[in-house]
């Protein structure tokens, strides 16, 4: 085996590893001050806390990490660095140059940004500690709008612009699937919301 | 083909929508108490289970059609598999991404399951559990190695650039359930708490 056939799994088991270590940290952060502070307390912080890194990592580290691919890309560029070519798709000429893919790139763009943006104001939600509002339940609505807009968006290329190489539509199926499940569930949140607000106000 | 068959998912959805829509309105008097918002959820509910027991068979269908070549339904085209935007037919495929293409099918049939046990879940009218948090936290796991695995997948074939969309979207996945978990947490003690 090829070192970099093994980059993948090593990566996957970080991640993996790196989440069930989250789950087990709750012993880890008892401190004097918890055992005095009721219990829902250290909960809400810890949701605080990791709410506020994941803010922080959008805020910052994904504008740093395009940067870095913008300057490997320049340095690919100006010959610099090689970076290995991959194969173009089965059945398709000079996707990357063509004017479909051009626009649609731009339009991804777009719909990454506003997702980019809806997902900073969601986690600036939970670090203030506001779980389960209505507007949370917006944010996280408008997060599965974004991916039936984009499913939607490729749809209208696939019809209004058809071409024999429209392989890299294929996205599309997944879109819809997971735009749908996210609305589901933020709509569901919403409801027990209400239904427990109900509940609170029935004496 | 692709472009009828997603007209036809779409016409699907919306028709589900104005039905969901319709019977929300029908109930009228009683969609505002606790009674009807429940009942609601169940009706949506029993919608996706629905979808879910049609959606599955025609996955298991594909996968082994595929596997034995026959045609797409109610099309004279062999079944082919669209793999990060090459197009396999079962003789073609090299055997590194048949095996990676089949465990991607397992995982997608696995998470299909723990979805329709979601539903059902949602349809007895069990809305936030341990149960339906594993459900949800699943769905987080899977996507992120379905990423893995098409990684993995790009380095075989050779491919143009996977995105990390999923990757993200399990990530926000799994920290969401985590929330809904850590705050039915705080409801149970607040709920003890005299």
């Amino acid at each position: 085996m090829k070192p970099n056939e093994i980059h993948q799994i090593v990566l996957l088991v970080c991640v993996l590893s790196a989440l069930v270590f989250l789950r087990k940290w709750q012993p880890l952060q008892k401190t004097a001050t918890d055992e005095i502070l009721p219990k829902a307390n250290p909960r809400m912080n810890r949701i605080q806390k990791v709410s506020k890194g994941i803010r922080i990592f959008l805020k910052y580290g994904i504008p740093l990490m395009i940067a870095a691919f913008l300057v490997v890309t320049y340095l690919a560029a100006s010959h610099q660095m090689t970076l290995p070519k991959p194969s173009p798709p089965s059945g398709s000429g000079d996707v990357q140059h063509s004017d479909t893919f051009q626009v649609w790139s731009i339009l991804n763009l777009v719909v990454y940004l506003f997702w980019y943006r809806t997902a900073l104001k969601l986690f600036s939600f939970f670090e203030k500690g506001i779980l389960f509002t209505g507007e949370t339940v917006r944010c996280i609505q408008i997060l599965g709008g974004i991916y039936l807009i984009r499913f939607l968006v490729q749809l209208g290329f696939f019809c209004f612009a058809p071409s024999s190489d429209s392989h890299w539509l294929g996205a599309g199926y997944s879109d819809l699937f997971t735009g749908f499940l996210i609305i589901f569930i933020g709509w569901l949140i919403d409801e027990a919301r209400k239904i427990q607000e109900e509940q609170d106000l029935t004496v | 083909m692709i472009a009828g068959t997603t007209l036809l998912l779409i016409g699907l959805l919306l028709v589900v929508c104005l039905v969901f829509r319709g019977a929300a309105l029908k109930s009228g008097a009683i969609r505002q108490t606790a009674q009807g918002r429940l009942l609601r959820v169940k009706n949506a509910s029993l919608l996706l289970v629905g979808l879910m027991v049609i959606c599955l068979p025609m996955s298991a269908y594909e996968f082994v059609g595929f596997l034995k070549g026959w045609n797409r339904l109610g099309s004279d085209e062999i079944l082919k598999v669209v793999l990060l935007q090459h197009v396999y037919t079962a003789a073609e495929m090299p055997a590194e991404v048949f095996w990676l293409w089949v465990v991607k099918q397992a995982l997608a049939w696995a998470a299909g399951l723990m979805l329709l046990r979601l539903f059902w879940l949602y349809r007895q009218g069990i809305l936030f559990t341990e149960k339906n948090i594993t459900c949800i936290r699943f769905q987080g796991y899977w996507l992120i190695i379905d990423n893995f695995i098409d990684l993995e997948l790009q380095h075989s074939i050779r491919a143009s650039s996977v995105s990390l969309n999923p990757l993200m979207l399990g990530l926000l996945v799994i920290f969401v359930a985590w929330i809904m978990d850590e705050g039915r947490k705080i409801q149970e003690e607040q709920e003890l708490t005299v």
